[in-house]
């Protein structure tokens, strides 16, 4: 069965190699920014045993547990883009989810990802040869912490296979980001505090070591302080570590095979509750004025309606959560939050929405087919698009802008606000842009469980970082006149024309030229969205 | 005029050409069927025919408006069912109605009363407020054909109307398509099952490996024989040869 699973595994990763050249570019690329990011934290971890104790125990934790979250962050970006292994497709063949565990582990492993943590936990084992005890303790807290790290996303996944569609998802996301969320904070606390020391390295040491303390007691930082605590001859604690990190891996595996035999017996979505709709609501009085506002007015039903959708905004939703979470931790400590990381959220979250703009084309899938022969424009389809998100996600930039301002000053309104307006107009607009050229076909929620997988995650990865990048070089110079508004005066007049004058010329580009590409092309680009399953 | 004129249509897919040189003359007023086996190119012709697939050549005429260089003319006399397509299934099928008669250009007005008119007529009145994707296949079928009519097109094109449709529902169709053409638009579906067409069509062409067999009316095409019998023949039926799949009998 692993031998069988792995060989499937191998034959599709094959495949999807085999497709059209821009998804080997993306897999190449993906690969290329991944070894760039991990490359350093490799070396960092190899020197550990020439420096201090205290240093190589908060380095190790650190890296550790971040590792743990982007296995929790990488499904949540990436759920139903590739559902070639999802266990819905096993449901008819007679099949134990005992007898299949092993098997889509191990196939599982079989990816960047995993090859990338598992480099890791190897420079961490090398950094730790200190002496036989270390390294032993080394050796087992790399395993255990990379059998949890790659177990998190097959326990994410095998439980959103079981309720995306279905209303239950909606809590199992929330669940899930909220869980990320708390994560996050707690890092970005003990980062933030570490860093404001200012009284010398000593105080930073202080406080580094003290996060690693709090992490190392955490399910996701245990296994990797196992080293530390036997090189400081603290067995206490190592046995107190090594249990939590065993209990944690335990937990995943009965959760992922609980999950997986229920998988397994309710393959296909039966909605747990028929919903019906009101018959007529604001969205129908407010947006049937035109094609556009007939298209933005559904993306709003969708956005509440279709679980891909829905997740997205549960992700902007954490924007605020996160920043409230850290002024209210901040002010609980005594201190007043002048971190200039609470004013940088809201241009951050706008710069993100591009992304999800480009890929709303693909998520429509072969329904777009309406659009064509319903002679809908390309610019009204952009725009509509534009204008449905935008009701969405602008009122949160709004509030997250406001959050920061409000615990920061009020001096940092117009340039803060000037940047994130030219950010998020500049990413919506390339956004529009992009998702008229690339597509993306995704598998659509309760999908056929024998159709083939799409092999999306890395184009859709590759289309994400060159939005990102492409609004910031846009929306560069905006970003600077704002910055140089504390120090001179014409700056501060110049600031928020500028960016208001960016957001609107890319978002103009975005669904003009945009719409342009899409009125030539609608065919290919139905056929591009349509999922194959 | 003819309804559709499609002429020398081409499409070629790596070494296959799924639609091979097909024409086709569908008479103003006809209920025509395009029949074939699985694979004939059926539902790729009439994916050119909409506008949904760009052919590599041939030319595609609705009423005389060409439907790869005047677009817009040509498709909003046509309305259209495909088959195998998704639908905007997270609206409720009086949303969907609604979506594409406002796409469609209809006014608000106009657009809702037509939704309750159709709901009504195909039996959905009832369950007007689910969700599409919690229908069954025959009700999408319906809120599909729903979609097609909501803008009075001239010319209707269904690919396989009556797969997955129960009976009663059949029945519905076969009355709304009839009154349709008896008011004077044209239909144009496709259909594997010689039963229907031979009971609904008054032409048909028989399709296969993307190319016309033979086309005309009812009884031009017959000649005589059921549907079935001269379909099979055109085809070149095979038979099961007796030993074959020998240890399938039980007894």
């Amino acid at each position: 069965m692993v031998a069988l699973l792995v060989g499937l595994r191998f034959r599709l990763l094959r495949r999807s190699l085999a497709g059209p050249s821009r998804h080997r570019v993306a897999v190449a690329a993906v690969a290329i920014v991944s070894l760039l990011f991990t490359a350093p934290v490799c070396l960092v971890l190899l020197v550990l045993g020439g420096t201090d104790l205290v240093m190589a125990r908060a380095v190790t934790v650190l890296i550790g547990f971040s590792l743990m979250l982007a296995w929790v962050w990488l499904p949540l970006v990436l759920t139903g883009t590739d559902d070639a292994l999802s266990p819905g497709r096993f449901a008819l063949l007679p099949l134990s989810a005992f007898r299949l565990l092993p098997g889509l582990y191990v196939a599982g492993l079989i990816g960047l990802g995993s090859a990338l943590s598992i480099l890791v936990a190897l420079c961490s084992v090398v950094g730790w040869t200190r002496s036989v005890p270390t390294f032993i303790a080394a050796v087992v807290g790399a395993l255990l912490g990379v059998l949890t790290a790659t177990l998190i996303p097959h326990v994410l996944t095998t439980a959103f296979a079981g309720a995306l569609g279905s209303r239950r998802f909606r809590d199992l996301t929330g669940l899930a980001v909220v869980g990320f969320a708390v994560g996050i904070t707690i890092v970005m606390q003990l980062a933030s505090s570490a860093i404001s020391h200012t009284d010398g390295p000593e105080a930073v040491m202080a406080a580094l070591d003290h996060a690693a303390t709090v992490l190392s007691w955490t399910p996701f930082g245990a296994a990797w302080v196992l080293p530390a605590d036997v090189a400081q001859g603290n067995m206490a604690a190592a046995l107190g570590h090594a249990a939590l990190a065993v209990g944690t891996l335990a937990a995943l595996v009965v959760g992922w095979w609980a999950a997986l035999r229920r998988a397994l017996t309710t393959p296909l979505e039966v909605p747990d509750v028929v919903v019906r709709v009101t018959r007529e609501s604001a969205i129908d009085r407010w947006f049937s004025g035109s094609t556009t506002a007939v298209i933005a007015g559904r993306l709003l039903r969708y956005y509440r309606r279709d679980p891909r959708r829905l997740l997205s905004v549960f992700s902007m939703m954490l924007a605020p959560v996160l920043v409230g979470v850290s002024v209210a931790g901040v002010n609980a400590a005594g201190g007043r939050a002048g971190g200039i990381s609470l004013l940088l959220v809201a241009p951050f979250l706008g710069l993100l929405l591009g992304p999800t703009l480009a890929f709303d084309i693909s998520y429509d899938d072969s329904a777009l087919w309406t659009h064509l022969t319903t002679s809908v424009k390309g610019w009204e389809d952009r725009l509509g698009r534009l204008v449905g998100f935008s009701t969405i996600a602008l009122p949160i930039v709004a509030l997250v802008l406001l959050m920061g301002v409000l615990s920061t000053g009020s001096e940092n309104l117009l340039p803060f606000g000037a940047a994130t307006i030219a950010v998020t107009g500049a990413s919506l607009g390339v956004g529009s842009h992009l998702g008229s050229i690339i597509q993306v076909p995704v598998p659509p929620p309760g999908s056929n469980p024998f159709g083939k997988g799409s092999g999306g995650g890395p184009l859709s990865i590759v289309v994400s970082l060159l939005t990102v990048v492409l609004a910031l070089l846009v929306a560069a110079p905006a970003l600077a006149v704002a910055a140089l508004s504390y120090s001179y005066r014409w700056a501060v007049y110049a600031t928020m024309p500028i960016a208001l004058i960016t957001a609107a010329a890319v978002i103009v580009w975005g669904v003009v030229i945009g719409g342009r590409r899409l009125d030539r092309r609608w065919p290919e680009v139905l056929r591009e969205v349509t999922y194959t399953g | 005029m003819p309804a559709l004129r499609v002429t020398d249509l081409v499409k070629t897919y790596g070494d296959k050409r799924a639609v091979d040189g097909l024409s086709l003359l569908v008479p103003a007023g006809s209920m025509y069927g395009l029949v074939g086996p699985n694979g004939a190119g059926k539902t790729t012709t009439l994916s050119m025919v909409t506008g949904l697939l760009r052919p590599d050549s041939g030319t595609v005429e609705v009423l005389g408006h060409d439907v790869w260089s005047d677009p817009v003319a040509a498709k909003s006399l046509i309305g259209v069912l495909p088959d195998g397509l998704h639908v905007f299934d997270r609206l409720s099928g009086r949303e969907l109605i609604r979506y594409v008669a406002l796409l469609r250009g209809l006014d608000r007005r106009v657009a809702e009363a037509r939704a309750e008119e159709l709901l009504s007529a195909l039996g959905l009145a009832d369950d007007a407020e689910l969700l599409v994707c919690d229908y069954s296949a025959g009700m999408t079928k319906k809120i599909g054909l729903a979609c097609a009519l909501v803008h009075a097109p001239r010319l209707l094109i269904l690919d396989e109307p009556f797969e997955s449709v129960d009976p009663v529902s059949g029945d519905m169709i076969r009355q709304i398509l009839k009154a349709f053409v008896s008011s004077g638009g044209t239909v144009l579906l496709s259909s594997h099952v010689m039963e229907i067409v031979e009971a609904l069509c008054d032409s048909l062409a028989i399709v296969l490996h993307g190319r016309v067999l033979a086309a005309g009316t009812l009884g031009d095409v017959r000649q005589g024989d059921s549907l079935t019998e001269r379909f099979l023949d055109l085809v070149g039926a095979r038979h099961l040869e007796s030993e074959s799949l020998a240890w399938l009998h039980s007894s």
